[in-house]
């Protein structure tokens, strides 16, 4: 449960950023109550007593260094590559927060270290799959500049064949047929890209002569 | 062992281990910081009881660490919260 907050007291006076500089100072620098004071008296103007800070740091640390640890493993977790363990994540945002809230012993430091291997081997592994993504659009683009290619060679065979005064002839006798528009289009594409006594062989389309 | 410095310490140790969630808090840190509130200062015994109780009670439950399965971790359950709100 939340306790009410004495107006008077030295949390009270200081603004939420001057706190959090006093709670940097004595859990993270480590200085003496001393020293917090005169740096309260430079820097904040005001002098608290060494037994208000000691109340300041007794009451409301732990909150400072939760909150705190919480904000650095929340985002260490969320700096992971996507697709990296749940299991692992979560247990690594826990260590991050082991550590951030308080001092850690020799087998938590070994253990922090080895998931922090597995997050490097997760990130590596993410770059893996980036450098696969890379590949996979430069061959995408590759097919699309391939079929850029094509439609350039079909149009340029297109203008040679209307260059070309046997297949210009093989044409007009194609348009003037009497066959029906679907089959005039479909002997003039076997006219202009295959050989036209192969379309006449499958009996499907008849040229006229 | 007085009922409302019982009811303290299990109080001390909701609330530490609430501020604390989603992560869990490692038992001697716990025990510490829930030291740090009691006057006069808590027994190990008492600490044990009350988590005991709590646990008994599905307020508060272990997680446990595969890389270190002797670091007991403690942690809030949604029973503990509720129990803390009333």
């Amino acid at each position: 449960m939340a306790r009410k907050i004495r107006s008077d007291s030295l949390y009270a006076q200081l603004k939420p950023e001057q706190r959090d500089l006093l709670f940097s100072w004595l859990l993270d620098e480590g200085i003496g109550l001393e020293e917090a004071s005169a740096r309260c008296a430079e820097q904040f103007g005001l002098q608290p007593a060494e037994s208000s800070l000691s109340g300041f740091l007794r009451q409301h640390g732990f909150v400072w260094r939760m909150d705190r640890a919480k904000e650095i493993a929340n985002d260490k977790a969320t700096k992971l590559p996507k697709d990296f363990d749940a299991k692992k994540r979560t247990m690594l945002a826990q260590r991050e927060f082991e550590v951030a809230s308080h001092d850690l012993n020799g087998s938590q430091i070994i253990a922090l270290q080895r998931l922090d291997l597995d997050r490097q081997i997760a990130e590596t592994q993410g770059k893996i799959e980036l450098q696969k993504l890379i590949i996979a659009r430069v061959k995408l683009d590759q097919k699309t500049q391939d079929q850029k290619l094509a439609r350039e060679k079909f149009e340029m065979d297109v203008a040679k064949k209307l260059l070309d005064a046997t297949f210009r002839a093989q044409a007009n006798e194609i348009a003037n047929s009497d066959l029906s528009n679907a089959d005039k289009i479909a002997a003039m594409r076997k006219a202009a890209f295959s050989d036209v006594d192969e379309l006449q062989a499958s009996g499907k389309v008849v040229i006229p002569r | 062992m007085d009922p409302r410095r019982q009811q303290n310490i299990r109080r001390a140790i909701l609330e530490k281990l609430e501020r604390a969630e989603p992560y869990a808090l490692p038992e001697d840190s716990l025990q510490v910081e829930v030291n740090a509130t009691l006057r006069p200062p808590l027994a190990q015994a008492e600490f044990d009881d009350a988590l005991a109780f709590l646990q008994g009670q599905r307020f508060v439950a272990t997680l446990p660490d595969e890389l270190d399965p002797n670091l007991v971790k403690w942690l809030i359950t949604e029973s503990g919260k509720t129990l803390l709100r009333k």
